[in-house]
């Protein structure tokens, strides 16, 4: 059977980073995966040259809607790193408050989308519905669902109210039954399993080959995570412990972001209970000529920041380098050798973004005759699981597209 | 995976029976919680147009228009909804901490770009000799307000103090073509006033 091309991309306006996917594939197998990056080159780096350091913060935080806290949470560790001030305890344990319940919403909206590529859309609702729970949470805390205008160099913009404490960890009290929920739909599901483990399997040497980060690179058993291998924040100052998998393959990267969800739930309910009183703001007057490199582990993994100031009151040069970048390399290893639709899940699994994988379309490379479209191939990959349910002796069909 | 359709069945039966979810949000407001950051306004009574808002804004959403007519100086200060990013910045920042309020509306929408923007008008104090801009008139009197009897070191803040206190009294001096040391007990530009006191006294 001759080879044949698939493109998956490469521009969609909803995804954080657009990319293009080429699948070269050969009858249901693929053969290897060309990843083209750059399709929305916004000129943030540029544009952070232009702004005033106060103002840095707001457009750091429009890099990704959903990772709204961590591009500013390492722009305030690289500005902090290069002005030596020493952030005062409360705003640490604000920040850190941030940052855990930004990771339980994006690895919801993450864990929804997967159950939806599975075609179990009831775990889509679900995950969908108990992520209301941090949005309403983080509308409280800072007056808005996304993009929280919290961070500033040597504090946080907003103090969270002492009297309203109780009803934040009556709220996210509220998750713990859901978590449960979703790690019970996912562990003890047959279809699950049979459609997740053993597919896009990554070994502890291919993360170290590509340098992934985060929950991909955890999944594979690589213990790494910045809150605790150079801890900030309030991170140093309460419990927790981080997750890791063991076999890298898709299931591994489920579970191990619905366990993490746990651990961030721990962090915030002890962050709240030992909030100290205090200042929320170190008072940065300047910024000294110098640089400085801020690093923080956003839901997807390691997000690095540079700046370098020439003492002016904007920076000389700004650098940003987000988890994706690295994480989405991976993927040429492990769609190596699965299925079409397979790949459509294992895309997804490293959490780039879902939006390119749903314009997925299908060419013949000599005719450029178009095979499937994005939907389609959403649809192979529930057929997928419709086919397996049947194999495995359960014939009820499973619900439409929401 | 019978215990899962168990399970997921409890929480069909949860949701079939429990409370609705969802709001009815355009047919019933949705409430906001306090705190909301929402379409930022100007306060006409508090905002003494000094512009603080149009420098920290990180979006340059606020303009900032000065307009001479007939010797009436008018400062405008407009900002667009549909490039705003709601930061609050410009309530943080505001000098009076009042000028800019974030408001809880949050249902913008419209077909029409142009309407969605809030401006506030305030009047300008101009140079007598020279017709350039100083400041805004509330601007200059929340300064003298805020420097109490300092105010009175500088004829700019003490002549405008003055004449809102009791508006139109008092004789002003003749203005000739040239600036004059006498010139110095006007309203001045800085240029104005510098070379009121500077060029006469290296002159003579």
């Amino acid at each position: 059977m001759s080879e044949r091309i698939i493109a998956i991309g490469p521009e969609h306006p909803l995804q954080e980073e657009p990319e293009c996917f080429k699948l070269h594939v050969e009858g249901e197998k693929v053969l290897s995966l060309d990843i083209q990056l750059g399709y929305n080159h916004r000129g943030v780096e540029k544009l952070a040259e232009s702004k005033s350091y106060d103002q840095i913060l707001f457009l750091m935080e429009r890099i990704c809607g959903i990772c709204s806290t961590s591009h500013p949470f390492a722009g305030v560790n690289a500005l902090e790193n290069l002005v030596g001030v020493e952030v005062p305890e409360r705003a640490k344990y604000i920040r850190s408050i941030l940052g855990e319940m930004e990771r339980i919403h994006s690895h919801l909206l993450w864990l929804g989308l997967a159950g939806h590529f599975m075609g179990y859309n009831t775990l889509f609702m679900w995950a969908w519905k108990t992520r209301e729970i941090v949005l309403d949470l983080l509308e409280r805390i800072s007056g808005n669902r996304q993009n929280y205008s919290m961070f500033k160099v040597g504090g946080v913009r907003r103090d969270v109210k002492d009297d309203e404490i109780p009803s934040y960890l009556k709220e996210l009290d509220r998750l713990l039954p859901a978590l449960d929920l979703f790690r019970g739909a996912v562990a003890d599901d047959p279809v699950v399993h049979a459609r997740t483990k053993g597919i896009g399997v990554l070994t502890a040497e291919d993360i170290r080959r590509f340098g992934a980060v985060g929950p991909t690179a955890r999944a594979s058993g690589v213990d790494i995570d910045v809150r605790r291998d150079d801890p900030y924040a309030a991170y140093s100052m309460v419990d927790w412990k981080v997750v890791t998998g063991t076999r890298g393959d898709v299931y591994d990267k489920v579970m191990v972001r619905i366990l993490e969800m746990y651990e961030s739930h721990a962090i915030i309910t002890q962050c709240l209970r030992k909030l100290p009183p205090g200042e929320i703001d170190a008072r940065v007057k300047e910024i000294p000529a110098g640089e400085g490199i801020g690093r923080h582990e956003a839901p997807r993994g390691e997000v690095m920041h540079y700046v370098r100031s020439d003492g002016t009151n904007r920076p000389a040069r700004y650098k940003v380098r987000a988890p994706s970048f690295m994480n989405v390399a991976t993927n040429t290893k492990a769609v190596v050798g699965q299925t079409i639709s397979d790949a459509t899940l294992i895309l997804a699994a490293v959490d780039p973004c879902y939006c390119c994988s749903e314009r997925v379309s299908a060419v013949e490379r000599r005719t450029g005759k178009r095979l499937w479209s994005g939907a389609e191939l959403v649809r192979l990959s529930q057929d997928a699981t419709r086919r397996l349910r049947a194999k495995m002796g359960f014939p009820h069909e499973i619900s439409k597209d929401p | 995976m019978r215990y899962p359709k168990i399970r997921e069945c409890g929480e069909a039966l949860r949701a079939l029976f429990g409370k609705r979810y969802t709001t009815r949000f355009p047919a019933v407001e949705a409430a906001v919680p306090e705190g909301f950051r929402g379409a930022p306004r100007f306060d006409e009574k508090e905002c003494v147009g000094c512009g603080a808002c149009a420098v920290v804004c990180p979006a340059k959403d606020i303009e900032v228009t000065d307009e001479i007519k007939d010797g009436k100086g008018t400062r405008r200060l407009t900002i667009h909804y549909d490039d705003c990013i709601f930061c609050a910045q410009c309530a943080r920042n505001c000098i009076t901490g009042k000028g800019v309020v974030m408001t809880k509306e949050f249902d913008l929408a419209t077909t029409d770009r142009g309407s969605v923007r809030d401006s506030v008008e305030k009047e300008l104090v101009l140079c007598e000799m020279c017709g350039e801009v100083i400041a805004a008139r509330d601007h200059l009197l929340w300064i003298a307000r805020r420097v109490g009897p300092a105010a009175y070191t500088n004829p700019t803040l003490m002549l405008t103090m003055l004449d809102a206190l009791s508006p139109g009294e008092g004789t002003a001096p003749e203005k000739g073509d040239e600036i004059r040391r006498g010139d110095r007990m006007r309203v001045l530009c800085p240029r104005c006033r510098r070379s009121s006191t500077l060029e006469f006294s290296l002159e003579k």
